[in-house]
């Protein structure tokens, strides 16, 4: 049996662990405002530059003149897979479904015998994923020591992709991120960037009819937005990502803090029946020492 | 129909511009400066670097861009910009930010010829932007 020392020990212990993780979660809580407020402003304009990209993807009457970046080479068979993740731990599932969604992913290319390249960005994920997968990853980015992430660092990565594309080093470009719902669901999401997915005709139907003026002419505006479309799309992970990762750490952090509320209560009705116990036994041996007399 | 039109000026960070009640709008379009009014047909252009001078109802508004992307459908403008300075509020860290960037810019190596074009235009705007401060 634990002896009261031990008891006490712990029960100091676990109020430290809880003191630990509620500042974590303010933190948490703080930073996600700051994370919340980025990503729900830098929606329009990833939602207006995916409107004009599709606008003109329905424009181009001759596809096999059209940009590769937008109609891809033709070509399903080498993967290049983008797995966004954070740089932090301690954030309940929030890596963990990010690589989950990436490994049924990687799995279906794998097993259709197709070729899988995989790029990280975060160390969590480049650790999660480098067991199982480990060859196929052909870079790990991360950045880890900067305060903010800005759409350099995702211009970054765009240039890097892109060089791939024209090395013909891979055909279908797919990365993966949490968007940010609440607080208490992020969803893990697989989106393809290269080629551009065809959109279901029946939802912008009124959209892509409208007919524009183009200046340049559209190849030419297609060649220089499409770069621009991938960076900002990765941009966009990058906020939604870092919104989830607070929001699940939030979460985490707030489970964890009541779990070691929980706990305390526990060890300290335990400790008070032990102590309870020796003062009985205490007494029980100086009355029937007394009595012995 | 309506004189008015819907302008929207959007960067990767946040919403910077918005409002229904603009009459015309002047930018500088990679092929020259639009004047867009109501009722102008749909359009999709690139941004040069320059001004853009917003006329709305009893104010007028000035911002100096780098790059940016126009759409114009049914009386809805929105504008794509990386990056976007009220020209009012430009001060003299903004403009040493600018020309830093100019410099930078025009430095840059195996330019094509429309990039040279955009720094060359870029240096120009920024120094007409000193000139006026």
């Amino acid at each position: 049996m634990a002896t009261l020392k031990d008891l006490r020990n712990r029960i100091k212990s676990v109020k430290s662990t809880q003191k630990i993780t509620k500042a974590m979660k303010m933190v948490a809580a703080a930073k996600l405002r700051k994370a919340q407020d980025r990503a729900e402003k830098g929606r329009p304009y990833s939602d207006k530059m995916n409107s004009i990209i599709t606008n003109l993807k329905a424009s181009i009457i001759n596809p096999s003149s059209a940009p590769k970046l937008l109609v891809g080479n033709a070509k399903s068979h080498k993967h290049l897979c983008v797995v966004m993740t954070a740089d932090r731990g301690l954030c309940g599932g929030f890596n963990t479904n990010i690589c989950r969604r990436a490994r049924i992913f990687f799995n279906d290319i794998i097993n259709s015998g197709k070729e899988l390249k995989i790029i990280t960005v975060g160390s969590k994920g480049n650790d999660q994923l480098k067991r199982m997968y480990g060859k196929y990853i052909v870079e790990k980015i991360s950045f880890k020591d900067l305060k903010k992430i800005t759409i350099n660092e995702s211009d970054e990565i765009t240039t890097k992709i892109i060089d791939m594309f024209k090395e013909e080093e891979f055909d279908v470009c797919t990365i993966f991120y949490s968007k940010f719902k609440s607080v208490i669901s992020q969803d893990p999401q697989a989106q393809q960037i290269i080629p551009i997915p065809s959109e279901d005709t029946s939802e912008d139907e009124v959209s892509t009819q409208t007919q524009y003026d183009y200046e340049p002419e559209e190849e030419e505006i297609l060649e220089n937005l499409l770069p621009k479309n991938i960076s900002t799309q990765i941009f966009k992970g990058f906020l939604e990502n870092d919104a989830s990762e607070q929001g699940s750490r939030m979460s985490a952090m707030d489970n964890a803090t009541r779990n070691a509320g929980d706990l305390i209560n526990k060890l300290t009705i335990n400790y008070n029946r032990s102590r309870q116990a020796v003062i009985t036994k205490e007494l029980i041996e100086i009355i029937s020492g007394a009595e012995s007399l | 129909m309506s004189e008015t039109i819907q302008v929207d000026i959007v960067t990767p960070e946040k919403k910077i511009f918005s409002e229904n009640n603009v009459l015309s709008v002047n930018v500088p379009g990679i092929e020259g400066d639009l004047e867009i009014l109501s009722n102008h047909i749909p359009i999709i252009t690139f941004l040069k670097p320059g001004r853009i001078n917003i006329e709305a109802e009893g104010s007028k508004k000035s911002f100096f861009i780098s790059d940016g992307v126009l759409e114009f459908n049914s009386n809805v403008l929105t504008i794509l910009v990386s990056e976007i300075f009220d020209t009012t509020a430009i001060d003299s860290t903004t403009l040493d930010y600018l020309r830093n960037k100019s410099k930078e810019k025009s430095q840059r190596q195996n330019q094509t010829d429309n990039e040279a074009y955009l720094s060359g235009r870029f240096e120009e705007e920024v120094n007409r932007l000193t000139s006026s401060k």
